[in-house]
């Protein structure tokens, strides 16, 4: 009891700096924090060009988290036109492997295979992109703490996250990344990425982030492609019906499943 | 660094509270526009859960031929018909009824019908009764099927339906399932085709594979261009056939003896697919036989054994396809056996493209050289129909796809060209399709392109004789 006592004093009396998380340390609370499993929940974007134009595409969203992959599957509501469309990826935690990914396309009623390495693609013409939509590996990248911040009164770490290697840049489409982590539960609440492209930013804000059966997740995120400071195009990503530790299994993560629709 | 960042971080909706440095807070709002999400001006379809649903679309499709000379004579009995200028004035519409009865069973009707108004525009007189019968009007129920869940790992789906084999996307080589409307060849893309048929199909799924039996109740066949149109004038096959009508095809009855058959077995695997095929089913192939009554078109049953499979290396997608065809009714020389092989790849590593390219051989065992050199008087002199075919013939296919402006918009092209080895010139001819889909709104889509046919040099007439249909086209869609 004693020596709890002392230990306890020794730690309070110690320079904050010494607990500090490093870098490395942050992005790894961020990659293993509980972003739950099995879930499923219903996606809408709301794609907004320059003019004020708006697209909305409406999805169904399944996943499943496994030993070294997350399964998913996305089926498209709408529009009428991709409706019945469907999306299988197993996403592998060893970016040395490919993704699996198979479309479903209705009008051919045939299940094609995917096969791209490169995601920096546009996800179903949104701001973002496959590579926004898969776990990153964190291994791929360097980090950096930049300073301390808050967004919305919460106290962030500003990251810096260095692609290692051309490979992952020219896979992704960033060259660098800001990442903001807030410091209560490591989640990342806003993103700056550099693209490529000369003069090209893009700006994700997690607009809405909800408590939902004891996990964190963002309800409502918004991306934002800049150039030279001018809004090109945005995104708004809005998530409902969220639930948790579903009746899913891996049967239902097949080329059977989104062949035969919702 | 911190410039950078700085400057960059302006981007953001509202300020970050920096403890650590100044912030430049100028620029958020000139990055601001329309912050309106758009739930109230976009409609959102029903819910996945609803337990039906019906959607469809209306469409108004235009083509333009600007090959063809006027008042081409084209016809039997050297008719003059103009297939020049319009083409095609045609409404569209389709409707989509899905139901899901449970979490086991469910069901499609979906139906289309079109009618031509370009005939009676340019005066429905003026052409054959076959052509009109043919492209004036349509009525077809594409699906009509139900299907469910008999146990965990057993699925059957009974109706009209559509099956599609093998791993190419352009040249059919295992893909033999469905008959296809080729009223318009070159014209319309495989998706629209394919013509259903009423099945019975059974999936056995057992780890990463998956088995279906089916069997294929309706004897339906290939939709033809009319004899006499543009896309089959008297002289496809050469000299003008020395018939005053097109020989009519036999009807096949819904008998034991029609019945078709059909085995796969389907795996899906990481980072490759393999399926194994095999096929009772009819031939698109016709001959002639001569009855009492006179000349009559066969189609005959044909066996397919093969296997297709790709691999995906990175942003490379390699397929491969192999067919050994059995039986097949070469009327020249009597049945013979064909292997088919297709070898294929698909790019994405450039970013919202896909490039594609396939190659296909067909090989006749045991050829003879008056398959490809029979004409047709002196194969109608024997009471029986050239064969038209090499020994190895080869056709390749282009096919470039490219997305911007958010998916909105597509730029496509294709290519598709016929040559091979045998008696004189070995090209035989293809088409080159160019288009762009346009999506004005999430409802309302717009098409329009260009198709041009390229004529070859070789024995073969198909191509030279279709070489005058190069046509513009549009179509403006509204969906539902």
């Amino acid at each position: 009891m004693k020596l709890k006592q002392i230990a306890l004093i020794y730690c309070l009396l110690m320079p904050a700096a010494v607990f500090a998380l490093t870098a490395d340390e942050i992005a790894q609370r961020v990659d293993t924090r509980d972003d739950g499993d099995k879930m499923i929940s219903t996606m809408e974007m709301t794609l907004i060009d320059k003019n004020g134009n708006q697209r909305i595409r409406k999805m169904k969203n399944h996943s499943m988290d496994k030993e070294n992959e997350t399964q998913n599957v996305i089926f498209f509501l709408s529009p009428a036109d991709v409706r019945n469309t469907a999306f299988l990826t197993y996403d592998y935690d060893d970016s040395k492997l490919d993704d699996d990914q198979w479309l479903y396309l209705p009008a051919l009623q045939k299940t094609k295979r995917i096969a791209s390495s490169d995601k920096s693609s546009s996800f179903m013409g949104s701001d973002f992109t496959y590579s926004d939509m898969t776990t990153r590996d964190i291994s791929d990248y360097s980090y950096r703490i930049v300073k301390e911040s808050k967004v919305r009164e919460d106290k962030v770490w500003v990251m810096e996250s260095l692609p290692k290697t051309e490979k992952t840049i020219e896979e992704t489409g960033y060259k660098k990344s800001y990442m903001f982590v807030r410091q209560d539960n490591f989640v990342v609440v806003r993103a700056l990425h550099i693209l490529q492209e000369k003069g090209k930013k893009k700006y994700l804000d997690v607009k809405k982030l909800e408590l939902i059966e004891g996990i964190w997740v963002a309800t409502e995120i918004e991306m934002k492609t800049t150039q030279d400071k001018k809004v090109l195009h945005k995104t708004v990503l809005k998530l409902s019906d969220i639930k948790f530790n579903q009746d899913l299994d891996s049967s239902f993560f097949t080329v059977r499943r989104i062949e035969k629709g919702l | 660094m911190a410039d950078e960042l700085d400057e960059a971080m302006s981007g953001f909706d509202e300020p970050i509270e920096d403890e650590l440095g100044d912030f430049d807070e100028s620029g958020f709002d000139d990055l601001e526009f329309s912050d309106n999400t758009g739930e109230d001006k976009a409609a959102v379809l029903n819910d996945a859960d609803d337990w039906y649903r019906v959607s469809g679309y209306g469409a108004l499709q235009f083509s333009y031929n600007y090959m063809q000379a006027s008042e081409s004579t084209v016809a039997p009995g050297d008719m003059p018909m103009d297939f020049s200028g319009l083409s095609s004035l045609k409404l569209k519409a389709g409707i989509t009824l899905d139901m899901k009865h449970s979490e086991r069973w469910r069901s499609k009707i979906e139906a289309i019908a079109w009618y031509d108004s370009a005939w009676a525009i340019k005066g429905k007189s003026k052409y054959t009764d076959e052509v009109l019968d043919r492209y004036e009007y349509f009525l077809d129920i594409k699906d009509a099927y139900i299907q469910g869940s008999l146990t965990k790992n057993l699925d059957i789906k009974v109706g009209r339906q559509k099956v599609i084999w093998g791993k190419s996307d352009s040249i059919r080589i295992t893909d033999i399932i469905n008959p296809l409307d080729n009223r318009s060849p070159g014209m319309v893309d495989i998706e629209d085709q394919r013509l259903s048929e009423l099945m019975t199909r059974l999936d056995y799924y057992f780890g990463d594979w998956g088995l279906s039996g089916i069997i294929i109740h309706e004897p339906r066949l290939e939709v033809e261009p009319a004899f006499g149109s543009d896309y089959r004038p008297s002289d496809t096959f050469g000299t003008p056939i020395p018939y005053e009508k097109f020989p009519e095809r036999e009807n096949h009855n819904w008998s034991g003896s029609n019945m078709q058959y059909a085995l796969s077995l389907d795996g899906h695997f990481t980072g490759w697919d393999m399926s194994y095929y095999f096929a009772r089913v009819f031939d698109n192939r016709f001959g002639v036989e001569f009855a009492d009554t006179g000349p009559v078109r066969t189609i005959d049953l044909i066996n397919m054994v093969g296997t297709a499979g790709n691999v995906a290396l990175g942003s490379w997608l390699l397929k491969g396809e192999l067919a050994l065809i059995t039986d097949i009714n070469y009327r020249s020389t009597g049945r013979k056996n064909r292997l088919d092989a297709l070898i294929g790849v698909d790019y994405m590593g450039i970013k919202d493209t896909v490039i594609s390219f396939e190659f296909a051989n067909r090989h006749i065992f045991n050829y003879e050289e008056k398959m490809l050199t029979m004409s047709i008087e002196e194969a109608v002199a024997q009471s029986m129909f050239p064969d038209f075919v090499r020994e190895d013939s080869m056709q390749m296919a282009f096919r470039s796809t490219y997305s911007f402006d958010h998916d909105n918009a597509q730029i496509n092209y294709l290519l598709s060209l016929a040559f091979g080895n045998g008696v004189g010139p070995g090209f035989d001819g293809g088409f080159q399709r160019l288009w762009v889909d346009y999506k004005a709104t999430d409802a309302m889509s717009l098409n329009a392109g260009v198709v041009h046919y390229i004529a070859g040099s070789s024995a073969i007439p198909f191509y030279r004789a279709i070489a005058n249909n190069g046509r513009v086209f549009s179509e403006i869609k509204y969906s539902f």
